[in-house]
């Protein structure tokens, strides 16, 4: 038997592992280490601005600190204004992002294609009920009040679609797909 | 309605042969990383102690492309292979260029090559390797280099210089010993800014002035003396830096201490093997007739790992190794790192 065949009838499918955000149960402290702080407050009702200001005090006592309020990333306004700001930070910059979940994960998308690293964003989510979707027909990304395993349409091409158990990290959106493709 | 679908599993006969072909695909005939010999088409003294060795197919055939930072294994007299930085882009090279310089403190190899090689004479090669490519998530590069170091350096504004990328280059050489200078000169421009420092407190000065200003998303890179990396190391983590945005690539190792003896053991054989103190492990199962490739003998360039099956304690001297893989204590750099009782998976 050829090698090619052999690997086609020996074919498993992996276990499907779920990616699912994992948020810390109280925001983290302000890395020390860094050298100057970004601290953004996007949505996520007064809890996040409790947290923007604790977050502020602290960094303000280690280096330059910047605050950024921002009642949400889907706003043009609001956009250009958290991008003029990261477009000046420099390395060594330590970002802390804080609010609704769908704005913190849509911002966290932003500083991955910056070329954010892991260890120099820290997050804290105030509320979940918002997920960004992501529709793998239309490849539109959109606001959706609810979770993966969840149903919800599609505002662009109305297809009722299933939310995956699938965060797309640098996306900042979870995969949905058709939940009727799969009966004919 | 629901359907099922039925796995298609093809029947033996209708699976193509996987053809047993020499150059896959749109790979040409000199796209070869093995030991084959190149041929020296120019040679140019850079600088009194420095000289640029140009390599070229020598049947004329284009050479295999490179990670931009990648180095080159020359055979460099009998019984030693030495490793140089390209200075090229990578991109469809015609050429291998290195550039070469002449250490007699050395084991003798860059003198055998400046004193043996001439235009014409075939040379023995391996490679190129990537040990220190550029992070593909980076958005600006802040690249370092320390007298020789510059070959690497050179090679990645080169890179960057082509796809149009941005970069701040610092370069610290002693006047009178700049090579590259020119070519780097040349490729500064609105994207690429050139710093030059000539002293040491110049040099000093400018690491930590850069490091403080680059923009956010910046990968720095170094490659330069000892005494330079480790205040380059510093000025970054003062400056916020977090470690994974700091590389660098070392060519002499820091002295390290004789360490205490110990045994190891070759798993397959069971054979125990005594290192005492001030002998490598390298050494050791070399002179037990144990083969092992290596190359730099200083923890540098990976040639020597060996995969560990248990032991007492790791320690690890070298520089290839990541946190993690220290952690999982499942590799050896042989030729710098000591433990106590350790099998080897050979
Ligand atoms: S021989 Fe180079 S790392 Fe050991």
């Amino acid at each position: 038997m050829s090698a090619v065949a052999a690997s086609v009838t020996r074919e498993v499918v992996p276990p499907q592992v779920p990616s699912l955000p994992r948020w810390p149960e109280a925001p983290e402290p302000v890395d020390s280490d860094g050298t100057s702080f970004l601290v953004v407050a996007v949505g996520g009702g007064p809890a996040a601005g409790d947290v923007a200001r604790a977050w502020t005090d602290q960094a303000e006592g280690v280096g330059p600190t910047t605050l950024v309020v921002l009642e949400t990333i889907d706003d043009k306004a609001d956009r250009a204004s958290f991008e003029t700001v990261l477009a000046r930070t420099c390395t060594g910059v330590r970002v802390m992002v804080v609010g609704g979940q769908y704005d913190v994960l849509q911002v966290l998308s932003l500083l991955r294609r910056a070329g954010a690293l892991e260890n120099e964003v820290r997050s804290f989510v105030t509320d979940r009920t918002e997920i960004p979707v992501f529709c793998a027909h239309c490849q539109t990304t959109f606001r959706a009040s609810t979770g993966p395993g969840g149903l919800t349409p599609c505002p662009s091409c109305r297809r009722t679609l299933e939310v995956h158990e699938h965060l797309a990290a640098l996306r900042g959106s979870f995969l949905a797909s058709d939940a009727e493709a799969t009966s004919l | 309605m629901s359907a099922t679908i039925a796995p298609v599993v093809p029947e033996v006969a209708s699976v193509p042969q996987q053809r047993d072909e020499q150059y896959v695909g749109h790979q040409h005939r000199g796209y070869a990383f093995g030991v084959r010999h190149l041929q020296v088409v120019g040679l140019t003294s850079l600088t009194r102690e420095i000289l640029h060795v140009e390599l070229a197919d020598p049947a004329g055939s284009p050479l295999a492309p490179y990670e931009p930072g990648s180095h080159l294994v020359v055979r460099a007299g009998e019984g030693r292979r030495n490793a140089y930085s390209l200075t090229g882009d990578g991109f469809n090279p015609r050429r291998y260029e290195i550039s070469v310089l002449r250490l007699d403190s050395g084991q003798g190899g860059s003198a055998w090559l400046h004193d043996n090689l001439a235009v014409g004479d075939l040379l023995e090669v391996e490679g190129p390797r990537s040990m220190f490519p550029a992070a593909h998530e980076q958005r600006h590069a802040l690249l370092v280099a320390g007298g020789i170091g510059v070959t690497p350096v050179l090679s990645h504004v080169r890179a960057l210089a082509r796809a149009g990328a941005g970069a701040t280059v610092l370069y610290s050489y002693r006047p009178g010993h700049e090579a590259h200078l020119q070519d780097l000169r040349e490729l500064a421009g609105d994207r690429i800014r050139l710093v030059e420092a000539t002293t040491v407190e110049e040099t000093g000065a400018a690491l930590h002035a850069l490091l403080a200003e680059q923009p956010f998303g910046t990968h720095a890179y170094a490659c330069g003396p000892v005494a330079m990396l480790d205040a380059y190391e510093e000025a970054a983590l003062a400056a916020g830096w977090p470690a994974g945005r700091v590389h660098l690539e070392r060519f002499v190792a820091p002295e390290l201490d004789p360490g205490s003896p110990f045994t190891a053991t070759v798993a397959s054989t069971g054979r125990e093997i005594e290192v005492p103190s001030g002998v490598s492990l390298l050494d050791a199962l070399v002179g037990a007739g144990v083969p092992v490739s290596y190359l730099c003998r200083q923890g540098v360039c990976g040639e020597c790992r060996i995969p560990v099956r248990s032991a007492e304690a790791l320690e690890h001297r070298d520089f290839v190794l990541t946190a993690e893989e220290r952690e999982a204590a499942s590799h050896v750099m042989a030729c710098v790192s000591r433990g106590r009782d350790i099998h080897l998976d050979l």
